[in-house]
């Protein structure tokens, strides 16, 4: 058997195709949705504590850089529910009959089902 | 069956997937957002802690608060793997990743069982 | 009409050197060449030295398989006058050794393929006098799509973690034997179990989806493995919470 030429691709992969860099920015979206977490049990424990902590909270939350950076954060965890959105579809081919039900109707779904979650969520937090 | 508890992990990868691709952009928008930037009103203190006491919303919060955690710790694991890690160093780095996430849940948990 | 466009070709051929190189040739490609009929005319004219695969040239047969300007397509399938004047780079199938310039070895490919046993299996055969096994339009549309594959590896090509994990049993596998486990005739789901369910099965994909955009049939090999996934949880999970009750 003669020798074979081997190629495989670097560790940092993720930058050098267009497609697979798009796939990293889908993954990394993760550490945001982790942050919200987080922030939103310390918020909790800020309300738990009493009015100046919860007061004291809102204030940081007020300050420009804060806002600033909860709009990347936003961006980041809208970026992560709208590929999980066309991921999710793919685990399930839900099938009626004799017809596969269509791609688009289950990511369809998803969405309608997000914005009743969404739209409940508002006029409790409101 | 080698690899039996993989089915486990990604479950836990799934539901913090869906639930935070559900519920958390409506959160971020009302609280971090509209509310700090004055497009709509913060609640008081007194409204929000009435909501946050409520039984029913502490359970909802720690359900909020924990699976997410354990859907980026996969997610970070797996980005690790792409990257490169695999033998001597994987099995540490997935115990700090998923006992992180493990320990913030567990915190969580305490949180909204004791804190009045 | 015809354009010529320039082709830089990868050469590798191990009794000369440990190193690979690239061969430039000019062509000039009617406009309805593809880059094969453009790779033949070369060995027969101008480089006869040039060694690659190829049999139907129609997109059945899965055997011209090559990446071009870094994307894994079907040399039969692709056409020359989208590259022109070029430089277009044709490089062997990537993430594959290489034999000798464009052929690439798929031994993994082959020994993957037998693991997954590509049949329909039976606890029990139905003898002839019994006819044949039924099975409605809706049953078929369950496993059809992944009947589709030609095995012309592109989805191996495109996927960063076969590239770099090579045990992992890899899109279009893992897609066949979907397959199988979705068809209502087969009772074969058991033995496929390791394979698809094992530590390099579905678990050892990130979804990055490459694979499905490549795939010339339309395979879908990524969403097959996505519902793998789901439905080896679902009989894990009955598994582990009634562990006499079920198979």
């Amino acid at each position: 058997m003669t020798k074979r030429y081997e190629r495989q691709i670097p560790g940092w992969w993720v930058f050098t195709k267009k497609t697979w860099f798009v796939f990293f920015l889908r993954e990394i979206t993760c550490i945001f949705v982790a942050l919200f977490a987080i922030f939103y049990l310390r918020f909790a424990r800020a309300i738990y504590a009493g009015p100046e902590a919860y007061a004291d909270y809102v204030e940081k939350m007020r300050e420009p850089w804060a806002i600033a950076l909860h709009c990347l954060f936003f961006v980041a965890v809208l970026w992560h529910t709208i590929t999980w959105f066309v991921a999710a579809p793919k685990a399930m081919r839900p099938r009626i009959g004799n017809k596969l039900v269509p791609p688009r109707a289950v990511i369809a779904g998803h969405y309608a089902g997000w914005l009743v979650v969404s739209a409940g969520l508002m006029w409790i937090l409101l | 069956m080698k690899g039996r508890y993989k089915a486990f992990w990604w479950s836990l990868f799934a539901i913090g997937g869906m639930v935070s691709a559900m519920l958390y952009p409506a959160h971020m928008l009302v609280t971090m957002l509209l509310g700090p930037a004055g497009v709509v009103e913060m609640p008081t203190w007194e409204q929000a802690h009435a909501l946050f006491s409520h039984p029913l919303f502490r359970i909802y919060l720690v359900v909020l608060i924990a699976l997410p955690l354990f859907h980026a710790a996969h997610r970070v694991m797996a980005a690790f793997m792409d990257f490169g890690l695999r033998g001597p160093f994987r099995n540490p780095t997935a115990m700090i990743l998923y006992g992180a996430a493990t320990a913030v849940a567990a915190f969580t948990i305490f949180t909204m069982v004791r804190m009045m | 009409m015809s354009v010529r466009v320039a082709f830089e070709v990868f050469r590798y051929r191990p009794e000369e050197s440990e190193e690979p190189t690239f061969s430039t040739y000019e062509v000039d490609c009617p406009d309805d060449w593809v880059l094969l009929d453009a790779l033949n005319h070369i060995k027969d004219e101008i480089d006869g030295t040039l060694s690659f695969r190829w049999s139907c040239r129609m997109g059945v047969c899965g055997s011209c398989g090559m990446n071009v300007n870094g994307e894994p397509v079907l040399t039969c399938a692709t056409y020359c006058k989208d590259f022109a004047p070029g430089p277009v780079r044709i490089e062997p199938l990537a993430h594959f050794p290489v034999i000798r310039d464009l052929v690439i070895d798929a031994t993994d490919f082959m020994e993957k393929l037998e693991s997954i046993k590509p049949w329909i299996i039976r606890d029990e055969e139905k003898p002839l006098e019994e006819g044949e096994y039924l099975q409605s339009p809706g049953e078929l549309l369950d496993y059809k799509q992944y009947t589709l594959c030609i095995n012309c590896m592109l989805c191996y090509a495109a996927c960063p973690i076969y590239s770099r994990h090579i045990v992992f049993t890899g899109p279009a596998i893992l897609a066949l034997g979907q397959r199988y486990n979705l068809d209502s005739r087969d009772e074969g789901a058991d033995q496929r179990r390791d394979v698809i369910a094992g530590p390099e099965g579905v678990w050892e994909c990130t979804f990055v989806g490459d694979c499905s955009r490549v795939c010339p049939k339309h395979v879908d090999p990524a969403g097959a493995i996505q519902q793998g996934k789901a439905q080896y949880l679902a009989w894990w999970a009955k598994k582990a919470l009634l562990p006499k009750g079920s198979k």
